[in-house]
C-alpha cells in the first residue's frame, strides 16, 4: 500500500497507516518550505547581534547594579565609620568637661585652694595617662590693675622671683594663670600670661563668665608652644563665682566673676588621644567654624600624605558644638578605606560580561555562518539531496522511527499475502492437499511469525516513545490482572506465587504492564513443565519498588544472559518456541527509559532464572 | 466492479475508495461469502473518489441512496481530506451529507478524531480481529436496510 502526504501534517504522517518512506512530498510544499527557510535564515541573520546586544546590556546592567551595590554598602560604612568618630570626640569631650567641673568643685568646696591642693588634685587625676590629649589643667583670675602690683609681688615671693602678668602694660583688667599643673616646662611658659588680653581667648572667656557654662575657644596658638612641631590648640574655660550659687543674671555673673578654671588644648596630641595616632582608612579634618575654610584649619588626620591630589569617594562634614563652640568635621574616605569598595569586582563582572558576551556572539555567528553555508548548500542541491542531508542530520529517535514505520509499511503487504493465502485456501478447498496444503500452512505459519516479528519491532520502536502516565494503583491487583490476561490464553497454566509489600503506588502503570507481560510471557512461552510455578515480589524501597519475576523453567544458561536482552535473539529455535527474540530487548529498553536497569540472574533452586528491577516512584512534583 | 442481484430486498450499494488492490478484493469477497447483494463502484484514491462524485469520471455514481467506504492513507489525496472536501461549505448538498465508513488500519486517536469531527456514519478497523471484513459486510447490509437515508 503507497499512501500520500496528508497536506495539513506532512510531518506527522509517519505515525498513520502505511506511509512508505519511498513517497515524496509534493513539489509545492517543497517550495513552501523554501520560503520558511528563507525567513528564519534571515531572522538567523540578525540572532548573533541580538545575542549581542542583549547580553552586552546585560553585562552592562550587572556591572552598574555590582557596582552600585558595593557603592551603597561601602556609603554605609563609611557613615557607620563618621559617627564613630564623632562619638567617640563628642564623648571625650565630655570626659574633659567633667574633669574641669571637678576643679571649679575643688574651689567651690574650699575656703582658699593653694598651689599645693591644685597639683594634689591634679596630680590626682592622672591626666596625662587618664586624659590624653589635655595639656594640662589650671586656674587664671582676675587681677585689677590697682591690685597688680602686690599680686605680682605674692606670687613672686611664693618662690617664683620672675613672675610676672605678661604681656606687659597697662590694661583695664587683667587675667592671671596663677595655677596651671603639670608644671612643667611648657605649662611654666603661661605662668602669668594674661588670656584676657588676647581677643581669641577674651571672646571665650567672657562666653563662659556670661554663661556660666564651659565654654571653648577658637583656635590659638598656646603659649605653651616652645618647640618647632607647633600645633593648634584652644582652650576650655569653666567660670568660678566664688562659693556662692551661680548668679542667675549675666551681669550678676559678671560681677561675681573670680577666675576660671580652664584647660589648654594640643589640637593632634588630642584627637591623636582619642582616635589613635593616624586613622589609616579616612581623614579627618578639623576647622574652628561652622563651614570648612583653609584658615580655619584646626587638625588634620593625614597631613596630606595620603590624599593628595585625588578626590575622596565619599566625604562628609559634619557640625559639632562643644563648649557653646562649632567646629565643622569633615571626614573623607581614603583610598585605604575605597579598596574595601572592591571596584576590582565590578569590573570584572565588567571585563567577564564583554568577553561572555563575545563569546556568545563569536558562538552565535559562526552557528549562523554555519547555518547560512549549509542553508545556502541546500538551496544549491536538488530537492532529493536536500531531503538526504535532512535525514543525515537525524538521530537516533529516527532510527526508531524508522523501524516503526518500516514495520507499520511491511503489514500492509504481509496482510495481504495472508489474505491470498487464505482465499487460495478457500477456493481450492478439498482439493488442496498433500504436500501442497503442508506448504500453505507452512507460509501462513511463516506470515503469522513475520507479522510478531513486526508487532514486536513496532512495540520496540514505541518503548521510548509512548507515555505512560502515573496512576495510582493496587499493585498487587496489577500484577494478578496481568498474569490472568496472559495465563489463560495458554494452554499451559502456571501458578503465580506474589510476594509484595507496598500496596498501592503511584507509577507509570501501562509501561510497567509491558513489562510484566512480556516477562509473564516468556515464562509461560519457554517452560518446560506443565506445573510450572512463577514467582513474583515486590519490594518498596525508598525511591522505587524492587521486582524480582523468576520461574522453575529450564533458566538462561549465564553465558546466554547478556544475549538474550539483544534484538532478535532468541534462545531456542523459532520452529519450536515463536518468538520475534524482541520480548527482553523491549523490556530493557523500557526499564532504561526509566533510568534504572534490569539483569537475568539464577534462582538459587537449580531451576529457572529470575530477573530483577527497580521501579521509579513517581511523585507528581516529578512530573510538573 | 461487481454487481449482484438479490430480489428480496433493497441493493447494498457502495463507493469504495481504496488504493490497494486486495484490499478491494477483500472487501468484494467479504460480500461475496456472505451472499449479500452489493453494487460496488471503486476509486482509486481520493481524487477519483472526488471526481466520481461530482460526474467528472467514466466510472458512474453508484445508485442512490449509497455508503462510501474510505481508506484513510491513500496516494494523491487521502481519505481524511476527501472528507473534508466532502464537508465542505461548498460542496454539493447531495455529496455533503453523504453517508461516509471509514475503514483503515491506522489506530491512531489523532485519525479518529479528525474523521468523526468530520461526520462520519462509522470507523472501521482492516484487522482480522471480531470477525474482519464478513462482519463488517454483514454490518453494512443491515445498516443499509435499517437505516434511513438522507
Amino acid at each position: 500500500m503507497s499512501a500520500s502526504d496528508y497536506p495539513l501534517e506532512p510531518a506527522r504522517q509517519q505515525l498513520g497507516d502505511g506511509l512508505s518512506l519511498r513517497n515524496v512530498p509534493e513539489p509545492v510544499s517543497a517550495m513552501a518550505r523554501e520560503g520558511i527557510s528563507q525567513a528564519t535564515a534571515k531572522v538567523s541573520l540578525a540572532l548573533p547581534w541580538v545575542a549581542l546586544v542583549l547580553s552586552s546590556l546585560l553585562t552592562v546592567a550587572a556591572f552598574y547594579i555590582v557596582k552600585s551595590d558595593s557603592k551603597a554598602r561601602a556609603l554605609e560604612r563609611f557613615d557607620f565609620r563618621r559617627a564613630q568618630i564623632v562619638e567617640a570626640i563628642d564623648e571625650r569631650m565630655i570626659a574633659y568637661t567633667q574633669a574641669l567641673r571637678g576643679g571649679l568643685a575643688l574651689f567651690r568646696a574650699s575656703d582658699e585652694v593653694t598651689r599645693e591642693d591644685w597639683r594634689t588634685y591634679i596630680g590626682t587625676l592622672n591626666i596625662n595617662e587618664l586624659y590624653p590629649g589635655i595639656q594640662g589643667m589650671g586656674y587664671a583670675e582676675w587681677v585689677r590693675p590697682a591690685d597688680r602690683a602686690a599680686y605680682e609681688a605674692g606670687i613672686r615671693s611664693e618662690g617664683f622671683p620672675d613672675f610676672a602678668i605678661r604681656p606687659e602694660g597697662e590694661r583695664e583688667i587683667y587675667s592671671s594663670i596663677v595655677f596651671l599643673e603639670p608644671f612643667d616646662e611648657r605649662n611654666r611658659q603661661a605662668f602669668g600670661y594674661d588670656m584676657f588680653s588676647q581677643e581669641t581667648r577674651r571672646r571665650a572667656m567672657e562666653l563662659a563668665r556670661d554663661s556660666g557654662e564651659v565654654a571653648i575657644s577658637g583656635r590659638v596658638t598656646l603659649v605653651q608652644e616652645i618647640s618647632a612641631d607647633v600645633q593648634a590648640g584652644f582652650l576650655m574655660y569653666l567660670p568660678y563665682y566664688g562659693n556662692a550659687p551661680t548668679p542667675e543674671t549675666v551681669m550678676g555673673r559678671r560681677a561675681a566673676s573670680r577666675g576660671f578654671v580652664y584647660s589648654p588644648f594640643r589640637m593632634r596630641n588630642l584627637m591623636e588621644g582619642i582616635l589613635g595616632p593616624g586613622l589609616p582608612d579616612v581623614r579627618l579634618e578639623i576647622f574652628d567654624s561652622e563651614a570648612v575654610s583653609a584658615d580655619g584649619l584646626m587638625y588634620d588626620s593625614d597631613s596630606g600624605r595620603q590624599s593628595a591630589d585625588r578626590p575622596p569617594l565619599f566625604q562628609r562634614n559634619q557640625r559639632i558644638v562643644i563648649g557653646q563652640h562649632s567646629w565643622t568635621l569633615r571626614i573623607s574616605s581614603l583610598p585605604e578605606f575605597e579598596k574595601l569598595l572592591d571596584p576590582q569586582k565590578s569590573y570584572f563582572v565588567l571585563i567577564a560580561g564583554g568577553f561572555t558576551s563575545l563569546l556568545i556572539f563569536g558562538v552565535a555567528w559562526s552557528f549562523t555562518r554555519t547555518r547560512q553555508r549549509a542553508e545556502q548548500l541546500a538551496a544549491d542541491t536538488t530537492l532529493a539531496l536536500n531531503r538526504h542531508s535532512q535525514e543525515l542530520a537525524r538521530s537516533n529517535e529516527d532510527l526508531e522511527q524508522f523501524a516503526y514505520v518500516a514495520s507499520h509499511d511491511l503489514k500492509a503487504p504481509l496482510r495481504g499475502i495472508d489474505n491470498l493465502a487464505a482465499w487460495i485456501e478457500e477456493d481450492l478447498g478439498d482439493r488442496l492437499e498433500g504436500e501442497s496444503r503442508d506448504n500453505m500452512r507452512l507460509l501462513r505459519g511463516r506470515v503469522r511469525r513475520l507479522e510478531a516479528l513486526l508487532n514486536d519491532l513496532l512495540n520496540y520502536s514505541r518503548a521510548r516513545r509512548i507515555e505512560s502516565p502515573v496512576e495510582t494503583v493496587n499493585l498487587e491487583e496489577t500484577i494478578r490482572a496481568t498474569w490472568k490476561l496472559l495465563n489463560t490464553a495458554t494452554p499451559m497454566s502456571l501458578d503465580l506465587q506474589l510476594k509484595l509489600t507496598g500496596e498501592t503506588a503511584d507509577i507509570q502503570v501501562s509501561a510497567l504492564e509491558q513489562v510484566l507481560t512480556n516477562l509473564f510471557s516468556n515464562a509461560i512461552k519457554h517452560h518446560d513443565r506443565p506445573d510450572g510455578r512463577i514467582f513474583v515480589s515486590v519490594v518498596e524501597q525508598p525511591e522505587s519498588y524492587e521486582f524480582i519475576v523468576g520461574d522453575d523453567g529450564p533458566g538462561i544458561p549465564p553465558d546466554q544472559r547478556e544475549r538474550a536482552f539483544q534484538m532478535f535473539q532468541t534462545l531456542r529455535p523459532r520452529d519450536e518456541v515463536e518468538g520475534s527474540g524482541m520480548g527482553l530487548a523491549i523490556i530493557r529498553k523500557i526499564i532504561e527509559r526509566m533510568g534504572s536497569s534490569i539483569r537475568a540472574e539464577d534462582r538459587g533452586e537449580g531451576r529457572g532464572v529470575q530477573f530483577r528491577f527497580n521501579w521509579p516512584k513517581v511523585s507528581a512534583s516529578d512530573l510538573a | 466492479m461487481l454487481q449482484m442481484q438479490d430480489a428480496a430486498g433493497a441493493k447494498l450499494n457502495l463507493l469504495l475508495v481504496e488504493d490497494d488492490e486486495i484490499d478491494r478484493k477483500a472487501v468484494r469477497r467479504a460480500f461475496h461469502r456472505k451472499k449479500l447483494p452489493v453494487h460496488i463502484v471503486e476509486a482509486m484514491d481520493g481524487q477519483e473518489a472526488l471526481d466520481i462524485l461530482n460526474g467528472r469520471s467514466d466510472h458512474k455514481l453508484p445508485p442512490e441512496p449509497f455508503i462510501i467506504l474510505l481508506d484513510v492513507n491513500m496516494p494523491k489525496m487521502g481519505g481524511l481530506e476527501l472528507l473534508q472536501q466532502l464537508r465542505a461549505e461548498t460542496a454539493d448538498p447531495k455529496i455533503r451529507n453523504a453517508i461516509v465508513f471509514v475503514l483503515s488500519t491506522s489506530e491512531a486517536a489523532r485519525d479518529l478524531d479528525r474523521a468523526y469531527a468530520l461526520n462520519i456514519a462509522g470507523y472501521l478497523l482492516k484487522s482480522a480481529e471480531k470477525g474482519g471484513l464478513d462482519a463488517i459486510a454483514e454490518m453494512l447490509w443491515s445498516y443499509r436496510q435499517l437505516v434511513i437515508f438522507p
